[in-house]
């Protein structure tokens, strides 16, 4: 296949693949959504009976009943007794991979892509309607910008970072949505090959050198893409040091927490790093007894470990989103992992507004798209969802919206179901 | 490769997976008050009630006589007409949106469109389709993750890849492959049926004793075979449509120069044929018909009109098959309908084409005992329209609610 004519095309299509909403012509200009209770995810107070109006794609305006003018052509949606929130963020995700770790690379890109789109439709279905990929599979993400472009599918935002970038041998070797890397030279290569393939987020793996990091970092600085790394813990092959590393050469963001030394942490909130703590997918996998022997045995892993890291960060006020890295044998988590991770936020001292900004507002600095999600503000992309409960009381209402609205197009899964 | 991945899909469908969120509590639907037309050609049956269970027919007949099962979910379809699912005989889901780009498009964007084309025709209450020449991995994908519940919308009953002879139609995409000789026949349709397919599409050119080899190896297997007709493209001659018909192909796609002998081999020996007359037309309109065929071989619209008519003056089974690729895949899903107001601008009842959507589809198919009308035991693949079809097929490609194998989707 001509992989430079599609790649071409994919470059045309990825740059709308961002503002995917497919304006149907025949539905009302305007749609006001009345009378529910707002939580913007600013962290500002709810506001009860409040007004929001859609306008296309975005949010026109939002405000207190009596202070917003509704149009009088506009779709009224009546939302009393509900509250309304920004759609949320899932910053780690795979939705790419195989279902068989042992086996991922003889799963063929083309189910692997409609395996894809079947998470992402549950999260459409949930109110999270955006992830980051952090590794996955070029071709069917690719494929799913440009199907979305076309309009062939209707679903929830991908921000991608394509291959994982690790080491011969690093961590992710094997898996179909890797490549190895050795040198300086190579990394800066990978950050161009993302690019080259659409990408705009670059992830990279350990482990490596304080030169191929900061080559990486420096490549992705100079083509605008935004950087994370894992921050080890998955795989034994991770050394502590490499945390340390990304953080120092420029990384922009650590997914996973663990085995970090006070003064990385420090570093961190010096230098506005991000963390993706990822919390609840390694509880369940201490519950499963999968954490690998040589972590626990002679690195001395545990729960613990991970949950005091948590509390140190939030600390010092790092900006923390919500990740869940749930995959192969654990993707029978989906989706209520990501509530389960908002409530682990709370159960480890956050108060549930903090979690919900973590979940919106700093899911979007993440992602370095706080000037278009991640709050229920004018001028925004609105991307919101519809819960039957309080949100500030329990938790227990999230996961099953009765409508979500991605880019203004909504979807009314009340009526659906 | 190939192998392997069917092998490992065959490991994962009998694992857990994920499941799309299923309603497994209701188990027995019923749709109420309804006016049927049960695909048959039996009149209309007015305040039926029709009784699913998990995904088969169970009862069917006046809600007098037909008792409601307790802890039944009832459907009130009162003023409604309920029907079978539809058939479309011929599509090609996999391939990509313009001719070009058949050769840059990845099967994984493949996949998405034939998603799309098939989510489509769920909303249009088209419930099976089959595909007469596609993309191998991509038509597999789209059964492995329906298998798995990845995906849920309509049936497919797919060839794989249309079997031609070098440079023959179909021959250079994906979708096509070229074999030369009766052995490389035969060994492409070995090809397709361990690849999981279990239809045939051959298309033009080739011998009798390809045909043949084809036709034998499809019978030994237990595959069904349906042969391109000619005419969407100037390779193909016209003794091609009669050397498959002689050679046993039970069915034939496309409705253009066939002499009235041929016409009366193919009623005959109770040969089908799936006209795909409205994407014809479309070509005339959008001057898309190759040249030769119009300069040379002097063909105009009235000539597939004649020919249909001669068909079904001869009682020839008939099927609805759509056909629209490439540049005229905007025509889907509308052309479906299209082409049943084709036929009864051309003298069939209302009644007869809804027949050749239902019934004829599913016998074409090679699945009458299971699809194609609404009869106790029988799949439950219907749809609930809003107004009378018999009256006029407006109301049709709009349904308030489909059903596939018992799985409720409602559009009101």
């Amino acid at each position: 296949m001509p992989k430079k004519t599609i790649i071409i095309l994919m470059g045309l299509l990825f740059a709308l693949a961002y503002l995917p909403a497919q304006e149907k012509k025949d539905e009302a200009a305007v749609t006001a959504l009345v009378g529910g209770t707002l939580i913007d995810g600013t962290g500002a107070a709810p506001l009860p009976n409040a007004t929001i109006l859609i306008e296309g794609e975005r949010i026109k305006e939002t405000g207190p009943a009596g202070k917003v003018k509704i149009p009088k052509n506009a779709r009224r949606i009546d939302v009393s007794k509900k509250w309304v929130l920004p759609g949320f963020i899932d910053l780690h995700t795979h939705f790419t991979y195989g279902p068989l770790a042992e086996q991922d690379s003889l799963f063929p890109d083309c189910l692997a892509t409609l395996r894809a789109l079947c998470f992402m439709d549950m999260y459409l279905r949930s109110g999270v309607t955006t992830t980051r990929d952090v590794g996955g599979r070029v071709e069917p993400l690719n494929a799913l910008a440009s199907a979305s472009a076309q309009g062939f599918v209707d679903t929830i935002r991908t921000f991608g970072c394509g291959d994982l970038i690790t080491v011969t041998g690093g961590h992710g070797s094997g898996l179909r949505s890797s490549k190895e890397f050795d040198g300086p030279w190579e990394w800066r290569k990978a950050v161009r090959l993302a690019f080259r393939d659409g990408f705009r987020h670059i992830k990279l793996s350990p482990t490596y050198t304080m030169e191929e990091v900061r080559a990486a970092a420096d490549e992705a600085r100079i083509l605008g893409m935004r950087t994370t790394v894992h921050g080890g813990g998955l795989s034994d092959t991770t050394p502590t040091s490499m945390t340390r590393l990304a953080v120092q050469a420029g990384i922009q963001c650590i997914e996973h927490v663990n085995e970090m030394e006070d003064d990385v942490l420090d570093l961190m909130a010096e230098k506005g790093v991000h963390l993706v703590p990822t919390l609840s997918v390694y509880r369940e996998q201490y519950r499963r007894n999968e954490i690998p022997p040589s972590l626990i045995e002679e690195r001395g892993w545990t729960l613990a470990m991970h949950e005091t890291l948590f509390k140190k960060a939030k600390a010092r006020g790092i900006t923390l989103g919500i990740g869940t890295d749930v995959i192969f044998h654990y993707s029978g988590m989906y989706p209520k992992v990501y509530f389960e991770e908002m409530q682990y936020f709370v159960d480890l001292g956050m108060s549930r507004m903090e979690a919900i900004v973590c979940a919106t507002r700093s899911g979007a600095i993440v992602l370095g798209v706080e000037k278009l999600l991640g709050t229920v503000e004018s001028g925004k992309l609105a991307d919101l969802q519809v819960i039957t409960g309080d949100p500030l009381v329990s938790f227990d209402a999230l996961g099953q919206p009765e409508i979500v609205i991605v880019g203004g197009r909504i979807h009314d899964h009340k009526k659906a179901s | 490769m190939r192998k392997g991945w069917i092998l490992l899909i065959f490991l994962m469908l009998s694992g857990a997976g994920l499941s799309a969120a299923q309603d497994k509590t209701v188990k027995v639907t019923v749709l109420r008050g309804g006016t049927v037309i049960d695909g048959t050609g039996a009149s209309p049956l007015a305040d039926a009630a029709v009784v699913i269970e998990g995904e088969t027919i169970q009862a069917l007949g006046p809600l007098k006589t037909v008792k409601t099962p307790q802890g039944a979910r009832v459907i009130d379809v009162s003023g409604k007409w309920v029907l079978p699912g539809f058939v479309d005989c011929h599509a090609h889901i996999t391939m990509a949106p313009e001719f070009l780009q058949e050769w840059s498009i990845s099967d994984s964007l493949a996949v998405l469109k034939a998603l799309h084309f098939l989510d489509s025709y769920l909303r249009c209450g088209i419930t099976s389709v089959r595909d007469a020449g596609g993309r191998i991995e991509a038509l597999q994908a789209l059964e492995a993750a329906a298998g798995m519940g990845w995906t849920e919308t309509i049936r497919v009953f797919a060839c794989g890849q249309m079997l031609t002879a070098t440079g023959g139609h179909g021959y250079g995409i994906e979708a096509g492959r070229g074999c030369d000789g009766p052995w490389e026949w035969r060994k492409a349709v070995r090809e397709m049926y361990r690849d999981g397919f279990r239809h045939i599409k051959i298309s033009p050119t080739y011998t009798r004793e390809e045909v043949e080899a084809a036709v034998d190896e499809a019978k030994t297997l237990g595959m069904r075979v349906t042969a391109h007709g000619g005419g969407l493209s100037d390779t193909t001659p016209t003794s091609m449509t009669r050397l498959a018909v002689q050679a046993g192909v039970p069915c034939i796609e496309h409705l253009n120069e066939m002499e009235d002998d041929v016409l009366d081999l193919i009623a005959g020996k109770g040969v089908f044929l799936v006209p795909t007359l409205s994407i014809y037309r479309e070509m005339y309109r959008r001057n898309g018909i190759a040249r030769t065929l119009v300069e040379d071989r002097h063909w105009t619209q009235a000539m597939h009109e004649t020919l249909f008519k001669k068909a079904r003056a001869r009682g020839i089974t008939m099927g609805i098959g759509t056909d629209a690729v490439h540049s005229y895949g905007s025509l889907n899903p509308g052309l479906y309908f299209e082409e049943l107001k084709y036929f009864v601008e051309l003298g069939a009842a209302p009644m007869e084409a809804i027949i050749c959507a239902t019934r004829n589809g599913a016998s074409i198919l090679g699945q009458k005992k299971r699809l194609g009308t609404i009869e106790p035991g029988k799949t439950a693949d219907l749809q609930v329209l809003r107004g009378d079809p018999l009256r006029s097929f407006d109301a049709l490609g709009k349904p308030d609610i489909v059903i596939v194998g018992g799985r409720v989707h409602r559009f009101e």
